[in-house]
């Protein structure tokens, strides 16, 4: 066992790709996005804005005079039959046009007309940061003429008021408690966590399967397996010490994981951490240790399935091809989960996540989550089963022959006599 | 073809006792009626010999003509279709775990493990076999005296020549007292020196501490040179069986090259 993970750490491919890659890459995302978020910002702070009074009005003038105290926006001033040609000239990312008549309407109670051109010069997130930043200025600009129509009809009533006549105090009812505070806060925090906890669960599988898909075939390819099979070791015990390799280096790649993520989290993205006051969000104890049990017992039928199935490869590179089996049952349930729960899917898809068994513990992240006990057990006493099957069905392969022919069934002929 | 009658196979309990003791009589292998199929592909068609215990058995023929296979089956990677293949009493399927407990096996394409060092590749196999600290010590150091690498042992076998990878590999084999070693062309692909080496160890072993050793090569100087009996084996069958001298003294040929061509070509 010391040999499997002296051999599978010293191996570039893993350090590489399980340790340092998820280390580096989440700061290096963090990095670049942050220059790409800082030049777009950039961007937004100044924006050139073109407007093109024709109806010079009262009201017009209101909107030049909102447009010019607005910190973003640099006002430009168009007039002409070329207005669009001379906006353009002066660079401007957006037009405001008002047509004559604009202030006639909103004197008369009437709604009036604005067009709004914006010109997309790339096809960016920026470039949205933009179009909200005008819609913003526009609604604000919308505000500000109500409240001087109100003033100017209603003198008595307070504008503010009337715009916003109400008052609304959200609290969430969770678990049949009252908490106090906003249910999107609340639920933006539960949404958080069981959209990373799917996600995190499929990357940990992934990496584990990974390296167990390729153990026997790197065996194979470095004509090491024959060897290890005619040694006074049990075979039981050669199929242990691939899964827990397996384990143990996926488990460095969670933590290098982590690692590289919480550090993105906390350099690049210093949100606020919404933390719901009073509601008991914290998971007990117990809950953990359902599911770390769920997620232990839906590893090693994973790993034993990964290995069985790349005991059938004659190298690394094929072997990579047959772990695809592996991840589609793994990437089902991660994304199914990830935007829905399971009870909100139609029937079919139900079943199907519970079928698969790698459902289980993304599922138990879940059901925990609000105290749901019930269905992590059920899943529990189905992967066990799951579990024993795969284990007995490995271990009789790893007893056999078929370990050393199984590429046998593909290519007879190249057996060697 | 002579075949022994069957010696009493000793119970599993009796086995260690069994490893440290010679039993007279007993075979070291005892071959039977083997047949092996691959798919609907007769492999080996009905094989039977028998090696004597201290004696070196080896197994000569064309490509294909099964040797492989046999000696696959001998180390118990690969089951018979029919027939009775014994190690020492030790049945190759039905006591499989007792068996790789008193073989050794080189395949012919034997790899080591490129991100140890030939030192923690020997250490890791010893402790497999080293019931304390001082047997492993032993076994350590028998294996470090028949690689003969020198300083070169603590560099990563990643960066060993063929030769030397051979050389670690048969350190491998030795270095654990087999009762039974089963080499698959030991000295395939080997420059002079390196073959000199291996074929060295090879002779001292069986010589002076009495292993057993059935293995197959291409090289009959080798053949000639390490085995006391020789068997032919030509498309799943064998065709001829006896020491160098009587094979000869058969075929009326000069050396076991003449042999070999003589009988491939009434194969």
């Amino acid at each position: 066992m010391l040999k499997e993970i002296k051999e599978l750490v010293r191996d570039p491919r893993i350090l590489v790709g399980v340790i340092l890659v998820p280390l580096l890459i989440f700061p290096l995302m963090g990095g670049l996005s942050s220059i790409a978020m800082e030049s777009a910002q950039k961007e937004l702070a100044s924006i050139r804005v073109a407007l093109v009074d024709e109806d010079h009005s009262q009201y017009s003038s209101l909107v030049k005079d909102v447009l010019s105290r607005m910190p973003n926006v640099i006002l430009v001033d168009v007039e002409g039959a070329n207005w669009m040609d001379n906006a353009l000239a002066q660079d401007a990312r957006a037009i405001i046009r008002i047509p004559d008549g604009f202030g006639e309407n909103l004197s008369k109670g009437l709604r009036g007309n604005v067009e709004l051109y914006v010109v997309v010069k790339s096809l960016s997130m920026s470039e949205s940061g933009v179009q909200g930043a005008l819609s913003g200025a526009l609604s604000y600009i919308s505000r500000a003429l109500s409240t001087v129509i109100i003033g100017a009809y209603a003198p008595g009533l307070n504008a503010t008021n009337v715009l916003n006549p109400l008052i609304v105090e959200s609290r969430t009812v969770f678990k049949g408690e009252v908490v106090d505070a906003p249910p999107e806060r609340f639920v933006s925090s539960a949404i958080a966590q069981s959209f990373t906890m799917p996600i995190m669960m499929l990357i940990i599988m992934v990496l584990a399967s990974q390296t167990a898909v390729t153990s026997i075939a790197i065996e194979k390819e470095e004509k090491t397996l024959e060897t290890l099979l005619t040694l006074p070791v049990k075979r039981v015990t050669v199929l242990w010490g691939k899964l827990v390799g397996s384990t143990i280096v996926a488990a460095l790649a969670v933590l290098a994981y982590v690692a590289g993520f919480s550090y993105y989290m906390a350099v690049f993205l210093p949100v606020q951490q919404v933390s719901p006051s009073g509601a008991s969000l914290s998971v007990p104890v117990e809950g953990y240790l359902v599911l770390a049990t769920s997620l232990f017992l839906s590893l090693i039928s994973l790993l034993a399935l990964s290995l069985l199935i790349g005991a059938y490869a004659q190298d690394v590179r094929s072997a990579q091809s047959l772990f695809g089996l592996i991840f589609i049952p793994i990437l089902i349930p991660a994304f199914l989960l990830m935007y829905a729960d399971v009870s909100a899917l139609p029937l079919g898809l139900q079943i199907l996540l519970y079928v698969i068994p790698f459902s289980h513990p993304m599922i138990a992240a879940k059901a925990v989550f609000v105290g749901d006990y019930l269905t992590p057990l059920l899943g529990i006493l189905y992967n066990v089963a799951f579990t024993v099957l795969v284990l007995s069905i490995a271990t009789k392969f790893f007893s056999s022959e078929k370990v050393v022919t199984a590429r046998i069934a593909l290519r007879r002929g190249a057996e060697a006599t | 073809m002579k075949v022994n009658a069957r010696p009493e196979r000793p119970k599993r309990k009796d086995f260690n006792r069994l490893s440290s003791r010679v039993i007279p009589g007993l075979m070291a292998v005892r071959v039977s009626n083997l047949v092996k199929y691959f798919g609907k592909k007769m492999v080996l068609k009905g094989i039977s010999f028998n090696v004597e215990r201290g004696e070196v058995f080896g197994l000569i023929g064309p490509n294909g003509a099964g040797k492989t296979t046999m000696l696959r089956i001998l180390a118990t990677l690969l089951v018979p279709s029919s027939g009775v293949v014994e190690v020492f009493g030790l049945d190759v399927v039905k006591d499989a775990e007792e068996v790789r407990r008193i073989i050794s096996y080189l395949p012919e394409e034997a790899g080591v493990y490129p991100r140890l060092t030939g030192l923690e590749y020997l250490e890791f196999m010893a402790s497999l076999y080293a019931k304390d600290e001082e047997e492993l010590r032993k076994i350590i150091d028998e294996g470090l005296r028949i690689a003969g690498l020198g300083d070169r042992i603590r560099d990563r076998t990643s960066t060993y020549s063929k030769g030397m990878r051979r050389r670690l590999l048969l350190a491998r084999v030795l270095m654990v007292r087999p009762k039974l070693a089963i080499l698959d062309e030991p000295t395939s692909g080997l420059d002079v020196l390196h073959a000199h080496h291996v074929r060295r160890m090879i002779r001292e072993y069986a010589k002076q501490r009495g292993l057993t050793v059935v293995l197959s090569s291409h090289n009959m100087l080798e053949v000639e040179f390490l085995c006391d009996k020789v068997a032919l084996i030509h498309d799943g069958r064998i065709v001829a069986e006896g020491s160098p001298r009587e094979l000869k003294e058969a075929y009326g040929a000069e050396n076991l090259e003449e042999v070999f061509a003589k009988v491939a070509r009434i194969g």
